[in-house]
This record gives structure tokens, sequence and C-alpha cells, in this order.
């Protein structure tokens, strides 16, 4: 008993990943993004952590998005987003193994709303870069969300996942972009409808709704600049003990072992699994200035923490349901060893369940979980004048009361083309950069290279433009 | 939640646990004589690449003969030079990555004709962005004369306007249903008027079991 309470202490003493999360969201709030890629980068390689190696990657991808580099971010997400389509699949050795063991020894295949998610960043950090493959992810959005709803049956009984709540992200950016064409309003129009119902509290996709219907894209002259800002801090996942459960099991082993031949190994341990939260916020929107003068609030397309939550819900059955039945497993096995071993006496009997409860207290909860993710994914749209604006973004609360300081920026508006501004604003103060697409980077572009169609034209490029040569070592 | 609903949860959580093996993801690069997949959801490569054949075969066919829809003074022989708007989708289904691909496929295959010399996607593009024209306004004919008169201006001068429109119509049975799908191409002779109209159509029954098909059909 004493082996047993001993290793309960130590299990108990384990850093789970909520712990080491900890940091690295403290770090990445507070704007210190090298402090958390260096934290990232340290835990990445070591052999103990292969388990969370897709995990980490998400985390970084987040850091390298906000610090300024969509291009490298994107590639990061692509490769977990391949990997977590892998690991969807079942495999027998890792499930029977997670019974003896526990969840955290299972490889994370994401939460359904992180696979979905995977897919919406990679449009985002995309568009940031230079929009070629933004149209496909936010495809892969809504094709993602629909196979994960598919996949779990169509009996609305027993599929929990038929009330998921729908990330509208991936049809706003697509409607977004098919407008942009001039010329496929229908495909915006079918788009924003999908907003408007996913997303009923998005007030805006009337307006767009009306305008892709009966409208243009802009008046001549005119460009349009989207602002998509990440706002609040998101969820991430804890380690709670279910009291009512463990109790529960305590009752009916003292029940078995009345009636049994052997005893049953006591649920001393206590009964973890993971759990959603929400951190309180006070940022929730941000007030949008060109020019010096307001264009409004974002809104939200996205409610991150809603919808982990919601579709948390829906499933923690299952989450409880394998707990329960990993303990039983645990308690049947050791049960079988005492009727093979024939332990008669009460000593033999004493040891077996202190292995047992030891056994039972090693076990944590699956707190794996994209922890970087803003709370709120919100947008809005600004029809402008073509040419140079001054772009001013502040943090404000649900009223547009500001909340922090402005951060401000110069974009380029081009005749007839979207302009998409990203900024990161978990709190207060702006993480990391403000990020302006390639297009709308003033300086970056002469009006020479834009064509007819609102695309960039190759530069052309003088030997003087190229990188000088290596220099050969000396002998 | 009850105890015969948690225990069934239970045995499910076990069993998908234990179940099978990962497997990484293959691919092979089909042949020509390969059948494509048919979409169990949706439409897919085996109904729009027949839609396509037959709609342009048909468009084509009556564009051979010399009464239909000629522009006046126009030599025989001469190639007709089309301005292909898009492709507009009215189903119930959303085409995602392949409205691109039917456009394309339409493109491709009116080009290779020699009948018709159509005008390059990406002037019709820049037409109708300088101009902020919806193509359903192009019928106005305000917007259709400015809009003849920017594609001169870039030296690309049409005569017929072709749109292509996809529809669908679904009739329910219980738990299956059938799709017909229609894609309909229109030649719209922009200096008289006169239009010439073709489309295909293919009907698709969709099962919720193999058993669904094989009762019905």
């Amino acid at each position: 008993m004493l082996l047993s309470l001993s290793i309960l202490a130590a299990a108990s003493g384990c850093s789970s990943y909520a712990d080491r999360l900890r940091d690295v969201r403290t770090e990445f709030h507070s704007g210190n993004l090298a402090a958390a890629k260096k934290f990232v980068d340290k835990e990445l390689p070591k052999k103990r952590r292969a388990k969370e190696v897709d995990v980490l990657k998400l985390e970084r991808a987040m850091i390298e998005l906000s610090s300024g580099k969509p291009a490298v971010a994107e590639r990061t997400l692509r490769e977990v987003r391949d990997r977590f389509d892998f690991l969807e699949q079942k495999a027998l050795a890792e499930g029977a193994a997670s019974y003896l063991t526990d969840d955290t020894h299972r490889a994370y295949a994401g939460e359904d709303y992180e696979k979905v998610l995977i897919r919406a960043f990679l449009a985002l950090s995309n568009l940031m870069h230079d929009g070629g493959d933004a149209n496909a992810y936010a495809l892969q959005v809504n094709d993602k969300q629909r196979q994960i709803i598919e996949s779990a049956g169509s009996d609305s009984k027993k599929n929990p996942k038929l009330a998921y709540k729908q990330v509208a992200l991936g049809a706003y950016v697509s409607g977004m972009l098919r407008e942009a064409t001039h010329r496929d309003y229908d495909d915006a129009q079918r788009s924003i409808q999908l907003v408007a119902n996913w997303e009923p509290r998005f007030t805006a996709a009337k307006q767009d709704l009306e305008r892709v219907t009966n409208g243009r894209h802009s008046a001549p002259g005119n460009g349009v600049l989207y602002v998509f800002t990440l706002v609040g801090r998101g969820p991430y996942k804890e380690e709670r003990y279910e009291e009512p459960t463990q109790a529960a099991m305590l009752i009916v082993d003292h029940i078995l072992s009345a009636i049994g031949k052997h005893t049953v190994t006591p649920t001393f341990a206590p009964v973890k699994v993971p759990v959603v939260v929400v951190p309180p916020n006070r940022v929730q929107s941000v007030a949008v200035s060109i020019d010096g003068k307001p264009a409004g609030l974002t809104e939200t397309i996205t409610d991150i923490g809603e919808l982990a939550t919601q579709q948390y819900a829906a499933i923690f059955p299952h989450v409880l349901a394998r707990t329960v039945v990993r303990r039983s497993i645990k308690k049947g096995s050791l049960y079988a060893a005492k009727e093979f071993g024939q332990v008669e006496n009460p000593l033999g009997e004493l040891a077996i369940d202190a292995v047992g409860v030891a056994w039972e207290a090693t076990e944590n909860a699956d707190t794996r979980c994209w922890g970087l993710l803003p709370n709120k994914i919100q947008v809005r749209r600004i029809e402008l004048p073509a040419g140079t604006h001054q772009l001013s973004l502040q943090p404000a609360s649900a009223s547009g009361q500001p909340l922090g300081g402005a951060q401000r920026t110069e974009i380029r508006i081009v005749d007839g083309s979207n302009a998409y501004v990203l900024a990161s604003f978990p709190s207060t103060t702006l993480v990391g950069k403000l990020l302006v697409n390639q297009d709308a980077r003033p300086g970056l572009i002469s009006d020479e290279s834009i064509d007819g169609a609102g695309r960039n034209r190759a530069p052309h490029i003088s030997p003087a433009d190229l990188p000088e040569p290596p220099q050969e070592p000396a002998p | 939640m009850d105890r015969r609903n948690f225990l069934s949860l239970g045995f499910t959580a076990l069993a998908s646990s234990l179940a099978g093996c990962r497997s990484s993801q293959h691919a092979h690069v089909l042949k020509d004589n390969d059948k494509d997949l048919v979409g169990s959801h949706a439409a897919g490569a085996e109904t729009y690449q027949r839609l396509i054949d037959e709609s342009v075969a048909k468009l084509l066919g009556r564009g051979c003969e010399p009464v239909e829809i000629q522009p006046t003074g126009m030599v025989l022989g001469e190639k007709k030079k089309i301005c292909f708007i898009g492709v507009e989708n009215c189903t119930a289904e959303e085409i995602g990555d392949f409205k691109e691909q039917i456009y394309e496929l339409i493109d491709s295959a009116i080009n290779e004709s020699q009948q018709y010399h159509e005008i390059s996607r990406r002037y019709v593009d820049a037409g109708l962005k300088q101009l902020r024209l919806p193509p359903d306004q192009l019928f106005i004919k305000e917007n259709q004369r400015n809009f003849q008169a920017v594609m001169e201006e870039m030296g690309q001068p049409f005569d017929f306007l072709l749109f292509a429109k996809l529809t669908s119509g679904t009739t329910q049975q219980n738990k299956d249903y059938q799709r017909d799908y229609l894609l309909t191409l229109e030649l719209v002779n922009i200096h008289t008027g006169d239009f010439l109209k073709e489309s295909a159509k293919l009907r698709k029954g969709y099962h919720k079991s193999w058993f669904g098909k094989m009762f019905k059909y």
C-alpha cells in the first residue's frame, strides 16, 4: 500500500502537456514570441515528447504566423494536416496499449475542431503569402467538416457530431475569393449563404449576400480591404478529477470484493479526464480606422472557444467511457492474475491490489491540444479607393470601447482587387507583426507590375539583383 | 446518460480502439480506359465529363450548319469569335474545384473544334473587372455595348457570347433519391440577339445502401 501511495504521489507530480503549454501560452500571449519559439524548439526533438510532436508543431505554426512568416507557417500546418489524416485511422496495437496505460500513449490525431481549423489557418496563411492555394484550403474546410460528420454515421441518436457547429471561415474565404473574380457571383452567393446559415450572429453576411446577389465587388476605381483578426486567448485542455465516477467505481469495487472470491483493486487513484477550458477575455473585437477615420469593428466569423467547448461536450461521454473501460480492464486483469496465481492469503491480495492502485495512479488525462489558438477569428470588409491608405487597428471591448494602443500600417489598394491584413490580439497588445498580403504592401510592387486582371506580373530581374556568389574558401 | 447507453458507449470505445491498422495513403495514375469513380454523395468526373462531351458535341454539330445564327457579313468558313463568359452553378450541390475544370474543358473542346475562335479567359476576366459587370448584366444593351467596346480596345472583338449553366432536379423516394443533372450551353449572337441552345442530361441515383440500388434498378 505504501508503494502504491508513493507511486500515486509521484505520478501526480508528472508534468502533463497542459503544464508545459502554460509556459508557451504565457510567453506567446505576452508577445514574447522568441521565448515561446525557443521553448517549442527545445521540446520538439525530445524522445519522450514523441507523441506530442504534432501539437507542438501546431503551436510553432501559430508562432511563425504571428512572427510574419506565413509561408513557413503554411508549410508546418500542411505537414500536421497530412499527419493527422494518417493518424485518424485506427491502430490495433496502440489502441490495446492505451487500455493498459492511458490516452497519452496514443498518437494524437487532433480534435475534430482542430482538424477543421488547420485548414482554415492554412487558408489564412496562404492569403498572407501568395494566395494561390487559399481557395483550395477554404474548400477543404467545408469538405473536412462534412467528412467528420458523415464518418460518425447518419443516425442522429448515435451520432453526436450531427449537432456540431460548422466553421464558417472556409465558406467566407471561398465566397470572398469567388467574388473577386468579378465573374463567379453565383459561387460567391452560395458560399455567403452558407456563412449566413452557419454563423447567424455574423451580421455582415446579410450585406455580403445582398452585394453578391444584386451588386458588384466594388465600384470602379475602388478595391476591397479584408481585415482578419485573431482575438482573445483561445481554448485549451486541463486535467480534471471526475470525482462522481471515482466514487461510483469505488462502491462497485467494494460490492464485487464482498461477493467475489478475490478482492477487486479499489479505485483510490483519481479518475482523470481532460476538459476544454476557455479563459475569460477582455478583448472582444478590434476597431478599424482608415486614414484616421473609424471604419467599424471586426465581427466574429468563427468562435473557436464556443466551437471547441460544444464539440468536446458532444464527445465527452466517449472520453469518460474509455476511461472507465480502461480501469475495468486493469481491475479485471489483476483479478485474473489472482485467480490464475491462486492467491489466497490476504497479504498477497493486498500486495496485488497495491500494485493495481499504483498502476491506475499512473494514468494521466490526455491534455494534448492546439493551445495557441485564438478565441475568435474576426473579419471586417471595407471598400476603399485605389491607392495607399493608413490602416489603424485597436483592440476593443464588445461595446467598441478601446482597450489598448493602436497599431498602424500602410496598405495599398489595387483597383478591383482584394487586399488582406491579419493581426493577432490575444489581449490588449498586438502579438508579433501586423501581416499584409504581398500585393497590398506599399513600395514593394509598382503599378506597372499589375496586369489587367489584378495579378502580379513577375518583376524584371537584372543581374545586379542576383545575390553575390559565395566566396571560395582560401586554400 | 442512462446505464445502458453508457455501457454501449464503453463497448463502442473499446471496439473502435482495437479495430484496424494504420496504412499510408496510396495513389495511381488512371489509364484512359479506366472507369471514373462514381461520386457517392454528389456529381463528379463521371457526370461532368459526359455532360461536357455531349453538350459541346451537340453545339458544334449545330454550329456546322451554315444557316445557324451566322453573323451578317461573315464569310463562310471564317472562324466565329466567341467570348465564353463562364459556368453558372444552379444545382443543389457545391461543385467546388470542378467549376474551373468545367470551364477549361468546355473552353478546350470548343477551341479544338476549329470552327470557333475563343477569346482568352484572361481578357474576358479583365473586361468584366474593368466594367465591374456581373455576367448576368451583360444582356442590358448599354452594358453589352460597353463590354464590346472594352474588348475591342484590348484587340479582342467578338460575335458571340457563350454561357454554360448547370442545373439539377431531385426526386426523393424515402431514403433514396434521384438527381438529374443538366448542362446547358447557350450561344448568343450579340449583333442580332439570336441564340442557340444545346444541353446534355445525366441521371444519377443515390442510395443509402447497396441494396437500395439493387432493389430499385
